[in-house]
């Protein structure tokens, strides 16, 4: 069902249009009239004003003792003004104008405004305003005469002070107070509405401004039955602080306003009205909190002690905290110091062992506290020592923190050092190698020290301590040295150091031989690890070490490892490769002078092939031989040829002399073989052992050169082809592809470019793929 | 005979502007009145007064404006006496602080200000 629109009478919405349109235009049309009509009467003032003004000027500031000129002037500008005034207009315009001068000008030019506005007779239209029933007509006209200080409207305006309309009695008020000095009397004695604050205000700046205004006695006020005129005469008495209203004061603390109260009390306090107090006590029971706590501040400034009884019952029997903290404070004030702050106060805090405190930390001053370490260094641990330095620390001051902190790490390391050599009995080499740095650090304390003594002349006597304390235990050190030289025999010396040097390096350079093994294999099959720098670097560092660990290890441990190795493939691989760089390493001490002697007694025994057995290798297939039978050995034989390196070689060699004759003669070509297959990788290795025998030297040009002789040698040649890339992961050459992925990885520039082998290297690896596909 | 000195009278209450004018050319001076800031700029782009008393409020270009014009832009030590109101104290103290002279308050004695624009030419 559809629903049908409302009919609307379209005659009746036309009418509508037109009477609102006719609306709309009718408010537009008096708009424009009334403001027409406005600002031409404006202009017409403001034109008018131009005229009446420069007459006023005249007016205003013509002398008695012009000239004839001036006189005349004046004459004929009086006969003008009057007959401009005859008109309204112009009447209106002048107390206009007149108006507007009296606030812009002061002194005698003022006192003429108000003269010549009485003497053109203006102030009557002012009267006449008075008599309207308008009350802002009224209120203006009040104003005006006010202003103009028509002292003869005073009688007139003050029957307006009761006026019911609000705005004319005030300004009636205001009019009655400025004209006449009595006017303030009049208006309290008369007025019966209340007096606003404002109001109150403005009665006061009226008052203020008067030049010669004997007040009138404001006590005579405070029994009238208007409470705003007692509570303005309360302020007035208080303003010009008229004592004689003392009775009346108290009394009125007993008023039920509370405002009057307030007032009254202010004035008690401000006057000092100390028979008050009584009446002040008796009334706080019955007041609200804030004319309490007016109280209690009037008998604070006005109390005595008698009076602190009362403010101590006030303070147990309150419960408002605000009047009883100001009963407190009341307190106080009469009695200082009577009560002190309890809350929120560190009770645990000392407040009479200040001076304790002074003994306390004069006894532990850096100076005493180092003294008293200095006497008691050989009496107490270093441990005992940390643990004071801790507490120490605290009163440190920061100029001889470092160097108190100094003095305790190397006291530590003369201990470790006395009582590692105490215990056991080391080589008297070492001490000194460690610890003379130590002296020269202490002498640059001392020199740092002395740079300072200036600063505290009391810490030179603590140096010169310190000094005759440590060359003490200098010499006590050194005279051990001495006799542990004469005790030891030289014989056992290089024992002693043997013994006791691994012990430093040892851990560590397990771990780097392992590195090592690592970085010799790619060293030997790779050309590309060995133009790493980084790689080389470590690699030098560690043959070092390594031909350290190699001369320092014991003959007996030597032999032990040797057996070890026999089960430990890799740690057999290690040692040969120690064996492998003694030589480089023996050429390169030579660099260090202090390392020198070491050095040259660890290559002298490297260079003993007795001390040291030689080291051939140990291969998978010797146990797989121990227990297979001839048939197997044969077919291993093949395999050995397959995957086989040098320690097979080492192996077939045993073969040799094997039972059986097959196996022999097997044993032999398969020998042949692998010796030519694995002699480009011998002669690799040798030409690396060059390198790193010159190394040492000047390591970066050498190595290059030998990169370049490796390079010439193997004659690597850019891979052109993926699929001959592919074909060279074979089992025997698969570390190629572990290289080739890892130079992706590395992102060097030097291994974006891809090698291959020489053709006759590929061959080899072609034969071996061959034998592989026929196993 | 000495010539009457040229004092620029700048006040936007015309009322009081004429009363002074008035008063001053009583006095002896030669009064030019301008009615706002625009008037005075224009003024004393055409012509040096002697002196100026300014008020500080006016349309378009203040009396602080008009003290920084004269001394920072014309770079002229022309003595100013500032009209100011009651209760105006900061602009009083800014006009001190750019370069006033001296400073009267409204309201104004006419007799107060003559003598004290005597006093400033004689300073001058």
């Amino acid at each position: 069902m559809l629903i049908s629109a409302p009919k609307i009478p379209t005659d009746l919405l036309w009418d509508l249009t037109i009477v609102f349109s006719g609306l709309g235009i009718l408010l537009f049309v008096f708009v424009f009239i009334f403001r027409n009509r406005l600002s031409n009467k404006a202009l017409k003032v403001a034109s008018q004003k131009k005229i009446l003004a420069p007459m006023i000027s005249n007016f205003l500031f013509y002398e008695t003792d012009a000239t004839k000129g001036e006189n005349y002037e004046y004459i004929n500008l009086k006969v003008e003004i009057r007959e401009l005034l005859k008109i309204p207009f112009n009447r209106l315009v002048l107390t206009e104008i007149l108006l507007d001068l009296q606030k812009d000008l002061s002194g005698d030019s003022r006192t003429r405004i108000f003269k010549l506005y009485q003497d053109l007779e203006l102030h009557l239209d002012a009267f006449k305003k008075l008599r309207s029933w308008r009350w802002e007509l009224v209120s203006k006209g009040i104003l005006e005469l006010t202003q103009m200080k028509v002292l003869a409207a005073y009688g007139f305006i003050k029957k307006f002070i009761n006026d019911k309309r609000g705005v004319v009695r005030k300004q009636a008020q205001i009019a009655t107070v400025t004209l006449k000095h009595e006017g303030i009397s009049y208006f309290l004695d008369t007025t019966r509405y209340g007096i606003s604050e404002w109001q109150q205000l403005k009665l006061l700046d009226v008052l203020k401004n008067f030049d010669d205004f004997t007040p009138p006695r404001f006590k005579a006020w405070l029994t009238s039955a208007n409470r705003d005129v007692v509570l303005f005469a309360l302020r007035l008495i208080r303003h010009y602080n008229q004592t004689d209203a003392n009775k009346a004061l108290i009394e009125l603390l007993k008023h039920k306003n509370d405002q009057i109260k307030s007032e009254a009390i202010q004035c008690i306090k401000d006057f000092g009205v100390f028979e008050a107090l009584n009446m002040l006590k008796s009334v706080f029971g019955k007041c609200n909190v804030d004319i309490k706590l007016q109280i209690l501040d009037a008998i604070s400034s006005l109390g005595k002690e008698e009076d602190l009884e009362f403010l101590e019952s006030i303070k147990r029997r309150e419960s408002n905290f605000l009047v009883k903290s100001k009963a407190i404070s009341s307190i106080n004030v009469i009695k200082p110091d009577t009560y002190v702050p309890t809350e929120g106060i560190d009770n645990d805090i000392p407040t009479s062992n200040f001076e304790n405190y002074e003994q306390e930390s004069s006894a532990q001053s850096p100076e005493a506290m180092r003294n008293k370490e200095l006497q008691q260094d050989d009496r107490m641990s270093v441990t005992e020592k940390k643990e004071n330095s801790s507490s120490i620390q605290d009163y440190l001051n920061p100029e001889f923190e470092d160097a108190i902190i100094f003095d305790l790490c190397f006291m530590e390391e003369l201990e470790d050092i006395l009582s590692d050599y105490k215990e056991e009995d080391q080589d008297a080499e070492y001490l000194p190698l460690d610890f003379l740095p130590v002296v020269s650090e202490e002498d640059e304390l001392k020199a740092a020290k002395a740079s300072n003594s200036n600063k505290n002349s009391g810490i030179e006597s603590n140096e010169k301590l310190e000094e005759e304390s440590f060359r003490v235990e200098l010499e006590a050190i050194l005279a051990n040295i001495r006799s542990h030289e004469e005790i030891i025999p030289d014989e056992n010396k290089e024992d002693t150091e043997l013994e006791f040097l691994p012990v430093v390096v040892g851990i560590d350079m397990e771990e780097n031989i392992e590195e090592v093994s690592e970085l010799q294999e790619e060293d030997i099959l790779s050309l590309e690890v060995f133009s790493e720098e980084v790689v080389i670097e470590n690699k030098a560092f560690l043959l070092q070490n390594k031909s350290h660990e190699v001369e320092l290890l014991p003959k007996e441990e030597m032999d032990d490892s040797e057996i070890s190795d026999q089960k430990s493939p890799d740690r057999m691989t290690t040692k040969t490769e120690a064996e492998d760089f003694d030589s480089s390493t023996c050429t390169n001490s030579n660099n260090d002078p202090q390392s020198n002697n070491d050095a040259a007694d660890s290559c002298a025994d490297v260079e003993h092939p007795d001390n040291i057995p030689e080291f051939k290798g140990f291969s998978i297939f010797q146990e797989l031989f121990r227990t297979c039978d001839n048939e197997s050995k044969l077919i291993l034989l093949d395999e050995i040829l397959a995957v086989g390196d040098e320690k097979e070689v080492h192996f077939l060699k045993t073969l040799l002399n094997d039972s059986d004759k097959k196996v022999r003669i097997k044993a032999e070509i398969i020998l042949n073989e692998l010796q030519a297959h694995l002699a480009p990788e011998i002669e690799f290795r040798e030409t690396l052992d060059q390198i790193q025998t010159t190394e040492s030297g000047d390591e970066h040009c050498r190595l290059d050169e030998a990169k370049l002789t490796a390079t010439k040698e193997i004659n690597l040649i850019p891979i052109s082809n993926p699929e001959e890339e592919d074909s060279l992961k074979s089992l025997e050459f698969c570390f190629l592809h572990d290289l080739e992925s890892d130079d992706k990885s590395n992102h060097n520039n030097l291994f974006q470019v891809d090698f291959e082998l020489e053709e006759t290297c590929l061959e080899e690896i072609d034969d071996n793929l061959k034998i592989n596909k026929n196993k | 005979m000495m010539a009457k000195k040229n004092l620029l009278l700048a006040e936007d209450d015309e009322l009081l502007a004429s009363l002074l004018d008035y008063r001053l050319q009583k006095g002896g001076y030669n009064v030019h009145l301008a009615n706002d800031g625009r008037e005075v700029k224009e003024y004393l782009k055409t012509a040096t007064p002697d002196i100026i008393v300014s008020d500080i409020m006016m349309p378009y270009f203040s009396g602080i404006e008009l003290i920084d014009y004269v001394r920072n832009e014309l770079n002229s030590k022309i003595p100013i006496i500032i009209i100011s109101s009651a209760g105006n104290e900061e602009n009083v103290l800014s006009a001190f602080e750019l370069g006033a002279n001296d400073f009267i308050s409204k309201p104004v004695s006419p007799s107060e200000l003559l003598v004290r624009v005597r006093r400033e030419l004689i300073k001058q």
